[in-house]
């Protein structure tokens, strides 16, 4: 045996994936040769260390019975729940037909009515501060537009605040979810509301800085789950069901950087996400990994005083 | 057990040609795709192979989100049940491995928060919050030396959680596998559905792109 097959085989032998007589081979080679003898040991310690450190994470026996049965569990009640949703059918009673008719004639007219005027997107926040020199942006089937007037953004619009740098614009989504948003000049951002999230989109040309509050109390919008911005792929989520308070700057050079005030905030790009702690700032790249978490400086919420 | 003598004229200092190789075999099992869409139509057993494939990796990095181990196995439990109560809502089955992972970190964030626990893993508490929450287990100064040595296992553990958990995706499932639960070779192609071939030459990688992370901890032997 050489030395270049000994070595192909060492992590075999150290795994004990080897035959009894394939081990008599390697450990006869070794004998003779101090080189591989010194390589092997080096790698079975490695190897048994790494495997001793991991080992309080294995799982317990179990794992797999206990995960099974609390999933079959969950199904249950959650069949039960969407049950118990479902309406029961009164037996021996006949409903009139004529107010279905009536509400479906009511439904098809408002639908009519909502296609041939073009349909009213849900405001996702009001304009609270800063109506100045702000502008609403919405598209026009070609281009975006300004939205005289107007004191809401809308799922879908923009909201620009260019001409007065350092100025401070504050967006309210209402009391039912909780979440105020301060945004300083220049910023341009697309704003979207799925169900489950406010989507918060910088565009790149001025990216502006925002400030995430999420106040809990009177909070009755709980399909809503987080509010994200999304800096291209480097992204920030703040769950809207505990209260938080995180700065979130996106910077020209494509990278993020969060500072957690209050709360906590999930970041990630094209890996999985991590998070950032109350009193911690981490930076979030377009790719590859987070920064570690530093202590956040007390001039990142600053700018919300000014 | 495989033939290893089929590759034994390969240095292991050949990595990246080990890894070329690699890429002409073929995954001979089902993929996270096919399980996934066996899962949504109601299989157990589908379910029970994903929970096979990624228990390890779930575990790897609910302790790399909470910074020590009190606690991982219930998180890892609570990110299945959620994942399985909600594959039906997973449009690209082909995600399903970072979705796992995002709802683990999520299931993490929220225990956090629930244990008002400043410091989330030890790259951002360090070996102090280690040691502090350490001595936290125990009681009395005579338990202090042993509380400051499971800090530095958990300071270790974490720097290795945190070197199996940054190497390329397909080396994180077989490296968790092998070094986190200790199963066999020919357990884990069976749960991958990889050929036991390409398998080992995946942990032979693996193990090398550990140590050369991990160099600072074993500066002997660089060259292997």
């Amino acid at each position: 045996m050489t030395c270049d097959e000994c070595r192909g085989l060492m992590q075999d032998l150290i795994d004990a994936e080897l035959s009894g007589a394939e081990c008599s081979v390697l450990e006869a080679h070794m004998i003779k040769c101090v080189e591989c003898a010194r390589m092997h040991r080096h790698l079975a310690k490695f190897t048994t260390t790494m495997v001793k450190t991991l080992q309080p994470l294995r799982t317990s026996e179990d794992f797999m019975g206990k995960v099974m049965a609390r999933f079959e569990d969950s199904k249950v009640e959650l069949l039960r729940v969407r049950e118990s949703q479902k309406k029961t059918p009164v037996v021996g009673k006949t409903w009139p037909v004529w107010p279905f008719t009536a509400g479906i004639g009511v439904l098809i007219f408002v639908a009519l009515y909502l296609l041939f005027s073009g349909g009213t997107p849900a405001a996702v926040a009001a304009l609270t501060k800063g109506h100045g020199s702000v502008r609403i942006m919405a598209w026009n089937g070609k281009d975006w537009q300004e939205v005289n007037g107007a004191r809401h953004v809308n799922d879908g619009q923009r909201v620009e605040a260019v001409e007065a740098p350092g100025e401070t614009v504050e967006l309210d989504c209402g009391s039912e979810v909780g979440l105020k948003i301060t945004l300083r000049a220049p910023c341009k951002v697309h704003v979207e509301r799925t169900a489950r999230q406010i989507l918060l989109k910088p565009l790149s040309d001025a990216p502006g800085r925002f400030f995430l509050r999420v106040v809990r109390t009177g909070r009755t919008e709980f399909a809503l789950k987080s509010v994200q911005l999304e800096f291209n792929l480097a992204k920030v989520q703040v769950d809207l069901a505990e209260e938080s308070a995180v700065d979130v700057e996106p910077h020209s050079t494509g990278s993020v950087t969060v500072s957690v005030q209050k709360g906590a905030a999930l970041i990630f790009n094209n890996s999985a996400p991590e998070s950032v702690a109350e009193g911690f700032a981490r930076n979030v790249p377009q790719s590859g990994a987070c920064t570690p978490a530093v202590q956040a400086k007390p001039e990142a919420f600053m700018w919300i005083e000014k | 057990m495989s033939t290893p003598k089929a590759d034994a004229t390969q240095s292991p200092a050949q990595g990246p040609q080990l890894h070329s190789g690699e890429d002409t075999d073929v995954e001979d099992g089902p993929t996270d795709l096919i399980l996934v869409g066996r899962a949504q139509a109601g299989e157990s057993a589908a379910f029970e192979a994903l929970l096979l494939r990624y228990k390890a990796l779930v575990s790897l990095v609910a302790y790399r989100q909470l910074g020590h181990d009190e606690g991982t196995e219930d998180i890892a439990q609570d990110a299945f049940v959620k994942a399985f109560l909600h594959i039906g809502e997973l449009d690209d089955a082909s995600r399903f491995k970072s979705w796992l992972l995002r709802i683990t970190a999520n299931v993490a964030l929220d225990h956090l928060r629930k244990k008002k626990h400043t410091g989330v893993s030890l790259d951002q508490s360090g070996v102090y919050a280690a040691v502090e929450h350490a001595a936290a287990q125990t009681s009395g100064r005579s338990e202090l030396r042993e509380a400051s040595g499971q800090a530095m296992n958990s300071e270790l553990r974490g720097q290795i959680a945190e070197a199996v958990y940054s190497l390329p995706e397909e080396y994180q499932v077989p490296a968790a596998m092998r070094y986190l639960e200790g199963v066999p070779y020919r357990e884990i192609s069976r749960r991958l559905g990889l050929r036991e071939e390409t398998l080992r030459k995946r942990i032979h990688r693996a193990n090398q792109m550990l140590r050369r992370k991990l160099r600072k901890l074993w500066p002997e032997g660089e060259e292997l």
